[in-house]
């Protein structure tokens, strides 16, 4: 073998053993890739049992299952980027691109994420819950889910109203069912000529005997006002929460009922009137003078 | 009328109220009347005549409002430290007028109340009860007798003006032929300034009276503003036979 043989053979030897080490090198990376995969995949299974045992305390099934996974596959996407950081895969441009492509797609739902995030602050706060009578916005009615986007309730007419979560969180609410008892209020007018004490006799009376209206906290009618038509009372008994619209709507008739038959006026509006000079009256088919 | 099975075409004032029963045809029709206005009827076809007797007012105004009954009494007694005090007080039960097969077999098919059935608040309204509301008046018809024992077990004088217990381990027994009807007794030990603890007690009924038959198994339809929301829900029947009054006496 000549010198050029012998050149030719130790150029090989030298490539070969710079190939076998590039080669070794991914290997390795590549195990190493593979470990920090599993690693995550691991975290995440705990982490996915954890946040599923955690929030079914205060929320449905459902919602702690959609939640728990949302958790595992965000783990696992790390889990992907850093072993694709381990294994030598440049992941900055990834990282850029999945940057902007969360931005334009954060514009685009942001009101279903805001809608999501106050589920999730609803569950945790719980303002309100299924079954509660409420009343969020002007929006009365029972509550009959509590939902990831949006809650839905039931209005006083049976009408079925989807409020958003977003706004929901936001609102004010009014709970009715948090209280044992509520209270009704009234006001009623009566004439200036009428007999206040009598009055308020007939109107306690009327409570007294409505079985709805509970003996404590005790009622109360005092005058509130002297009006432009007449003398206002303010009436105020409590009935239990769950009874308070039948109360209110049973008592205000029976007070009127009892007041008129007491003979006490309740006055339509009145107005005084003064002439700057004497008026003259004439009646048809008689003579004045 | 006195409790007990009510006579075939009778119709007696009981109250307010005018109770009748009428088998002049093969059904018995019951009635209750006020006034003019029939307040309550039912058709009945039973081989046995239906019974009025008390029971304990657990259902009016509605059933399911309240767990609890609240004594308010005449006048307030004060006990010194280590006084026990025992009495009576004439209290209103409701009536029921009642079909009964059985032993297990009862089915109340008109309940009411010769007085206005009152709730009260008992705490707060944000974490009390609403108790029925029970004033003592005097024996007659639509009236039991409770006999109430109370302890001053607290180291200083006391005044107690009420008494706030379990409703459901209250019972009601009565005597046939007559108006005579009894509560279960009830013992209250003052514990402090706030607290007493009150217990009904359990007994066999007094000799000569009988218990009033209940019926075992309540529902209620969860109602807001007249409106049904909630499916029947069995009214609780677990029988609690203490309970603390946290708030006062």
């Amino acid at each position: 073998m000549g010198v050029l043989e012998s050149f030719r053979e130790a150029f090989r030897s030298v490539i070969d053993s710079i190939i076998a080490s590039v080669e070794s090198i991914e290997v390795a990376n590549l195990l190493a890739a593979l470990i920090t995969l599993i690693v995550f995949v691991l975290i995440g299974r705990v982490a996915k049992k954890a946040v599923y045992a955690w929030s079914l305390r205060t929320m449905p099934e459902s919602i702690a299952k959609s939640l728990s996974n949302v958790i595992y596959y965000s783990i696992i996407f790390l889990g992907i980027i850093g072993a694709l950081g381990v294994y030598g895969v440049s992941v900055s441009s990834l990282i850029l691109a999945g940057g902007i492509a969360g931005i334009v797609i954060g514009f685009a739902s942001q009101t279903v994420f805001s809608n999501l995030l106050s589920g999730l602050f609803l569950y945790v706060d719980r303002p309100l819950r299924v079954g509660d009578p409420v009343e969020v916005d002007g929006i009365g009615g029972v509550v009959v889910d509590i939902g990831v986007l949006s809650t839905r309730i039931i209005g006083w007419d049976g009408v079925l109203h989807r409020i958003p979560n977003e706004r929901t969180f936001t609102a004010h609410i009014k709970n009715f069912s948090r209280i044992i008892a509520r209270r009704v209020e009234y006001k009623v007018s009566i004439s200036y000529q009428d007999d206040i004490e009598k009055a308020k006799g007939v109107i306690l009376k009327v409570i007294e005997e409505e079985p709805l209206a509970l003996v404590e906290p005790a009622p109360q009618i005092y005058v509130d006002d002297l009006g432009d038509n007449g003398v206002i009372l303010t009436v105020r008994f409590w009935a239990p929460a769950p009874k308070w619209f039948d109360a209110k709507t049973r008592v205000l008739e029976k007070i009127k009922v009892a007041l008129d038959e007491a003979g006490i006026e309740i006055p339509f509006p009145q107005r005084v009137v003064w002439f700057r000079t004497t008026l003259r009256t004439s009646s048809i088919g008689e003579d004045q003078a | 009328m006195v409790y007990g099975a009510i006579r075939s075409n009778t119709e007696v004032r009981l109250g307010p109220y005018i109770i009748s029963i009428d088998d002049s045809n093969e059904l018995i029709l019951y009635r209750r009347l006020q006034g003019d206005t029939t307040v309550s009827s039912t058709v009945i076809k039973s081989a046995e005549p239906p019974i009025l007797h008390p029971i304990t007012p657990t259902n009016l105004p509605e059933p399911g409002l309240y767990e609890h009954f609240m004594v308010q009494l005449d006048k307030p007694i004060a006990l010194d430290p280590d006084e026990r005090m025992e009495f009576d007080v004439y209290l209103p039960v409701d009536l029921a007028v009642t079909l009964v097969a059985g032993e297990d077999g009862v089915r109340h098919i008109d309940i009411f109340s010769l007085t206005t059935p009152k709730m009260a608040v008992y705490g707060t309204v944000r974490e009390g009860v609403i108790a029925r509301f029970l004033k003592p008046g005097r024996p007659g018809p639509g009236m039991a007798v409770m006999r109430i024992s109370i302890k001053n077990e607290h180291e200083a004088p006391v005044l107690v003006r009420r008494i706030v217990g379990p409703l459901r381990a209250l019972k009601v027994y009565y005597k046939d032929g007559t108006w005579d009807a009894r509560y279960s007794s009830v013992r209250v030990e003052v514990k402090s300034p706030r607290v007493a603890e009150v217990e009904v007690e359990e007994a066999d009924p007094p000799s000569g009276f009988r218990r009033a038959p209940t019926q075992k198994v309540g529902f209620t339809l969860s109602r807001i503003a007249g409106v049904a929301y909630q499916a029947l829900t069995p009214i609780s029947t677990a029988i609690e036979r203490r309970y603390t009054m946290s708030w006062g006496y």
